[in-house]
């Protein structure tokens, strides 16, 4: 029975697949009819003008018409607003022609004053003095920079051999030849002699000199800086003083003022241009017959040629010139025959597929059913004239359902009890016997005496 | 009222006078150090004047006076000597006494066990 479930199973999967198979191929025949079909609308609708759309089939005029129409209609109001646009556009290249006049004029005239003020400042003898100690002082400071790190690079350089040597890190630990060294008298001798076998006083000034003048140096250089500063802020506030003088900040401030102006005209002008620039793309998109509404437009056709019987599409290609529409309607009459062959395949297919489930499933509970009875057990036994086979068969026409085939298998299988219920039977059957109750009664009536004496003596 | 100068007793006004030649010399020694070139300059002269009747080119000026100031504030070691040993055994005095000590009384406590 079970091996009856396996291969039912086997053959839903199978008709599974023949079903998936078939529904496939339907589907791909039906892209391929509506392909062939929108290429038919192509072909039969160039465009959305007057007589093509007269030339179309009856049931889709309407709504062609409709389509043509709101197409009209959005042309008509992409032309308004890009006249409108570019009526905008020229207004704003004139205002930027003249914001650009006035910022150059603004400019030349703060180049006008600055030249006179350059002129002023060279003949003026103490600003010239002033400048002149600014770019000493400038140079001088540069320098003064550049021997600062020549004396920190001799510094490092020159420093560990004085610390390498023991006899010298001695002195310099015990502050020798400084106010604070202290030693007993013996140790004064013996330093001084140490002293004067490395000739430390010299040692000692060239390392506090290694030591403490690129830091003074350093001060020294802020010291400066701060000096320059200050000449640069004279140099600065006289530069501004005779601007002041020429007039120069107010014009300068005139001049910024037209170059923001201009910049934001600009701006303004370039909005406008893009924006005309894209609804001239969309106006050309529409006449070019990339819009959505020629799109649209086939579509619509095409499912209403999809609609329309063979003889209708035929008597269209027939109307037209072009030899291209025939062969498409060739393709699609063809195309919808397979389609209906495809179908009533695919329809076959789905119903065998589904009675293969069935049969599957019910051979699969009816198995299970029986393997919890224990019916394949070598303690099940059916009689002569039982045959599984006729059941099974039965069950796979649908003449019996799943619950009368296991009602049908319990009512003729016998099954023989096993070790434990034997005992339990033949147990059950001892007591049971005539000469068994004799002898419980007897057991019995010997027994209660003694029981009752023994009550009474806990008593 | 006499003022705070008045008042400076002869020591102070000479720690005084002793700092504030202490910060001209140490300024002086600042702003030499700044004029190197200039410095640079009155060196060559003086060795051009120094080198009297020998014609020196201003390439071996120039040499010289980098010899100079290479070996300025340069460390000198000593030449080695039996001196310089005692000198570097003697700043070593605590170590060396710290070893020594354990050895002589050792010696001193042998001595007076061997007596």
């Amino acid at each position: 029975m079970e091996s009856a479930a396996v291969d039912a199973t086997e053959a839903a999967t199978a008709a599974a697949t023949r079903r998936d198979s078939s529904e496939a191929e339907l589907e791909s025949a039906a892209a391929e009819l509506a392909s062939r079909l929108r290429d038919l609308a192509g072909t039969l609708l160039p465009d959305l003008g007057r007589e093509s759309l007269a030339r179309a089939v009856l049931s889709s005029r309407q709504e062609l018409t409709e389509i043509a129409d709101r197409r009209s209609r959005r042309l008509a109001e992409l032309n308004g607003r890009l006249n409108r646009l570019e009526a905008e556009l020229s207004q704003r290249e004139r205002d930027l022609s003249a914001a650009s006049q006035q910022t150059t004029a603004s400019e030349r005239a703060v180049e006008e004053k600055t030249a006179e003020l350059t002129a002023y400042l060279e003949a003026d003898g103490d600003y010239q003095s002033m400048q002149a100690a600014l770019d000493a002082a400038r140079s001088r400071f540069e320098a003064d920079e550049r021997r600062l790190a020549e004396v920190r690079l001799e510094a490092k350089e020159k420093r560990p051999d004085f610390e390498a040597d023991s006899l010298f890190r001695y002195l310099r630990r015990r502050k020798y030849g400084e106010r604070q060294y202290r030693a007993s008298r013996l140790t004064r001798r013996l330093d001084r002699w140490v002293a004067r076998l490395i000739d430390y006083p010299a040692l000692s000034r060239s390392y506090a000199f290694l030591s403490d003048v690129p830091k003074q140096m350093e001060d020294e250089l802020k010291r400066r800086r701060a000096e320059l500063d200050d000449l640069v802020s004279q140099s600065l506030q006289a530069i501004e003083r005779a601007e002041r003088q020429f007039d120069i900040p107010p014009l300068r401030r005139q001049a910024d003022a037209k170059l923001k102006e201009l910049e934001r005209t600009r701006a303004t002008y370039e909005r406008t241009a893009e924006t005309a620039e894209s609804v001239r793309r969309e106006i050309d998109a529409i006449l070019r017959r990339e819009g959505g509404f020629y799109a649209e437009a086939i579509e619509r056709y095409a499912a209403a040629l999809g609609q329309a019987g063979e003889r209708i599409l035929r008597a269209e290609a027939k109307s037209t010139a072009t030899l291209r529409d025939d062969d498409l309607v060739s393709e699609i009459g063809g195309l919808q025959s397979r389609i209906d062959g495809l179908s009533d395949a695919a329809r076959s297919a789905r119903q065998a597929a589904e009675d293969a489930r069935r049969v599957a499933d019910d051979l699969t509970h009816v198995a299970r059913r029986a393997k919890q009875s224990d019916f394949g057990s070598d303690r099940a036994r059916f009689p002569d004239r039982f045959s599984l086979d006729r059941v099974l068969d039965q069950l796979r026409k649908g003449v019996i359902d799943r619950s009368r085939a296991t009602d049908v298998l319990k009512a003729e299988a016998e099954i023989d009890p096993t070790l434990a219920e034997r005992a339990y039977h033949r147990t059950a059957e001892t007591l049971e016997s005539p000469t068994a109750q004799v002898l419980i009664g007897t057991a019995a009536q010997a027994a209660l005496p003694a029981l009752r004496r023994v009550l009474s003596e806990r008593r | 009222m006499p003022n705070r100068s008045e008042r400076l007793s002869i020591g102070e006004m000479a720690r005084i006078l002793d700092v504030a030649a202490e910060v001209r010399r140490s300024q002086d020694l600042i702003e030499g150090q700044f004029r190197r070139e200039e410095q640079r300059d009155m060196l060559r002269e003086r060795l051009r004047g120094a080198a009297g009747q020998d014609e020196l080119s201003e390439e071996q000026l120039d040499a010289a006076i980098e010899w100079y100031y290479d070996n300025l504030h340069r460390y000198k070691r000593p030449e080695p000597s039996l001196q310089l040993w005692l000198a570097r055994l003697y700043i070593r005095r605590g170590w060396l006494l710290l070893l020594l000590l354990p050895l002589i009384a050792a010696a001193l406590l042998a001595w007076l066990l061997l007596r």
